[in-house]
């Protein structure tokens, strides 16, 4: 059902990981201001009621050493400075008192009552008119009096504002980044994705079966996932090129029998003769059994090349096989007059499809009798060495000239000296494609004029 | 004898009827599966012949159907697949032989012959005749007009089931599956061999030749 539009899921997808992105990023970032700036208001204000310890130690200091009088002096000094100093006494009276300029709604009598002496420490007093916040410090002295000093906070207030304006207006940039970070995290993670889709899209609606996924090397992943992908698509293709093939190989090599058949069956029907109406029938009875004895051998061939022939592999002991094979042609051999030397181990064990195998030594062995001439001789011989069985029939026939040996085991390939022979031009191919399937491979050895040897070595 | 043919295919199907009405059998065809079922579920019959792939219902359906209603008439699975795979499938649904196709029709009336003489159940003779040749299976003794002939196991073989079969024509393929056991097609004349040199032990010194070729079909043991 997706499928249909696989962009539209795609893009739900990358939707989504944008959001969860953009959301975690603005959060965090959103978390370390309101961090940052409680660490930096904490510590204006530590740093306001430093100074404020610092002033009035040193207030105190004047007071002890040199009295009232002095203080006084010190305290009214510089008049544009906003602070509050009182001294109080025992009875409450206020002999030194400064009211900054700024507490216009505060009055001597709204000190008294509100900014009591009773405890050394900190009170936060805030105007109510304005919102201005004063840190407030009780210093008691000796005989009941206490000195009282106050800072305003507003600077520091001032500043914390701007930060905090800071702080807010970046929250744009962050969302933005957050947002943009996403997209780019989502096209990076998705990226592959889309490019299965894209490739998958270009195989379905163009029939392209050659494209491939590229190749990135960023994510471990992603690279099997893309790389698993192309060798399924590798493994498609094959098949498909195959049957191709097949198809191709099956029309081209049956269109020479029909035509053969046909001329018979033509030339037959405009004759009167009874008996070469006899004669054409035969022709076309033995004419199409080759037909049937090809189509079955190409199939097989090619079923055994693609990789689609169905092997059933087991261990089986080769021995008795090649005596049934030996047994099978000892009287044609008779009748050539050709011996056959046998030189084998006890047992010989591969895993192998019997069916194929047998096939395989029956046409090594039919090849091996055919070319070998009246008197001549044919040895098989099987070893084994390691994993791997070796299984060699030699013959004493007319051999393969050397620019002819890469061609043996081709498809209807017939060698110039083999043209007069009786046969398909299959078995070979047969037996390489078979041997190929089992995942062993094949050999020829040949001395023209001297013989051949056909080795095929399988895995045990 | 009764045999049904279930075979889509009209020109195989007359082909199939006309040689076995030749042979002597009577034929019922039926072209789909629905039709020769419901023939084989009616009507006795001493073998059928049933294509795989027909419409309506598919043989390998049609030959489980029948025995399911305990129905044991030996069945001649016909098919285009010849994969062992397809051949076991067939085997083990019910069928008692499996021939693809092309196949040539003396081949379908060997194994129609084999088949009917399995489920008669007949006992096995241990003495062949045919004509004035007489072969003892358990000494493995073939005599021609009182002439004891030597043959090799092969030979031997190949004579039981040429006179097993006389007056019949047997193919290369069938020889070669029933001699020698093989399902194969060599490319070298294996069976010809085999056969002109049955040929020289019985044949040869004799007026009335018994073993002939019928060109392009096959070997036929003639009684007279």
């Amino acid at each position: 059902m997706f499928l249909k539009n696989p962009k539209l899921l795609f893009k739900s997808n990358s939707f989504k990981l944008i959001t969860w992105y953009a959301v975690f990023f603005v959060l965090s970032s959103m978390a370390i201001n309101i961090y940052a700036f409680t660490v930096i208001s904490s510590y204006i204000y530590e740093q306001t009621r430093a100074e404020v310890e610092e002033d009035i130690v040193e207030l105190k200091e004047i007071y002890e050493e040199s009295g009232t009088e002095a203080l006084s002096a010190e305290v009214f000094e510089d008049a544009s400075d906003p602070f509050f100093v009182r001294l109080v006494t025992s009875e409450g009276e206020s002999p030194v008192l400064r009211i900054p300029e700024e507490w216009k709604n505060i009055g001597p009598e709204y000190v008294k009552q509100n900014i009591l002496p009773l405890q050394e420490g900190w009170v936060t007093l805030e105007d109510k008119m304005d919102g201005e916040r004063w840190e407030i410090r009780t210093l008691k002295l000796s005989e009941g009096t206490a000195l009282q000093m106050g800072h305003t906070m507003e600077n520091r207030e001032v500043l914390l504002s701007e930060i905090k304006r800071v702080f807010l207006f970046s929250i744009i940039p962050i969302v933005l980044f957050g947002y943009l970070g996403g997209v780019f995290i989502a096209d990076r993670a998705l990226s592959p994705i889309r490019q299965l889709i894209n490739t998958l899209d270009s195989i379905v609606n163009n029939s392209k079966v050659d494209v491939r996924v590229p190749e990135q090397k960023a994510d471990k992943l992603h690279d099997e996932l893309i790389s698993l992908f192309n060798k399924m698509l590798d493994k498609i293709e094959t098949l498909i090129d195959g049957m191709r093939d097949v198809l191709d190989n099956v029309a081209h090599d049956l269109r020479t029998p029909m035509t053969r058949l046909r001329g018979t069956a033509e030339v037959a029907l405009q004759s009167e003769n009874s008996e070469n109406l006899r004669e054409a029938l035969v022709d076309c009875m033995e004419e199409s059994e080759r037909i049937q004895i090809m189509l079955n051998t190409l199939m097989d061939v090619s079923e055994a090349e693609t990789g689609a022939m169905k092997l059933n592999p087991e261990k089986i002991n080769v021995i008795p096989m090649i005596d049934e094979v030996v047994d099978l042609y000892s009287y044609v051999a008779e009748e050539k007059d050709i011996s056959i030397h046998i030189q084998l181990p006890d047992q010989l064990y591969v895993t192998a499809d019997g069916n194929r195998l047998r096939q395989v030594l029956a046409n090594l062995m039919d090849n091996a009798i055919k070319y070998t001439p009246e008197g001549g001789q044919v040895e098989i011989n099987g070893l084994q060495s390691g994993h791997e069985v070796s299984i060699t029939v030699k013959d004493t026939g007319v051999g393969i000239s050397e620019n002819e040996l890469d061609n043996i085991w081709d498809r209807l390939y017939r060698g110039d000296k083999s043209r007069t022979e009786r046969g398909l031009g299959l078995g070979l191919s047969l037996v390489k494609a078979i041997v190929g399937a089992h995942k062993g491979y094949v050999e020829v050895l040949s001395t023209p004029g001297a013989g051949s040897a056909f080795s095929v070595h399988l895995p045990t | 004898m009764r045999i049904l043919v279930i075979e889509d295919d009209s020109k195989i199907a007359s082909f199939i009827s006309n040689g076995l009405k030749q042979a002597g059998f009577a034929v019922d065809v039926a072209y789909d599966g629905e039709d020769g079922l419901s023939l084989g579920l009616t009507e006795p019959y001493d073998a059928a012949v049933i294509d795989i792939m027909l419409p309506k219902l598919d043989g390998l359906s049609v030959i489980e159907e029948l025995r399911s209603n305990n129905i044991n008439t030996p069945v001649i699975i016909l098919s285009a697949k010849r994969s062992v795979d397809d051949r076991v499938k067939g085997l083990e649904t019910g069928g008692d032989d499996y021939l693809t196709k092309p196949f040539s029709f003396s081949e379908l009336l060997a194994r129609i012959y084999a088949l009917m003489r399995r489920s008669s159940g007949a006992a096995e003779s241990t003495k062949l005749k045919a004509g004035r040749l007489s072969m003892d299976l358990l000494n493995r003794e073939v005599i021609r007009d009182d002439k004891k002939i030597n043959l090799q196991p092969r030979e031997f073989a190949l004579l039981e089931y040429l006179m097993r079969n006389a007056d019949r024509v047997l193919s290369k393929t069938l020889i070669m599956e029933h001699v020698y056991d093989y399902n194969f097609d060599p490319q070298t004349n294996v069976v010809d061999v085999l056969v002109c040199r049955l040929r020289n032990k019985v044949d040869k010194d004799f007026e009335d030749k018994m073993i002939h070729t019928i060109r392009g079909v096959g070997y036929v043991l003639k009684e007279s």
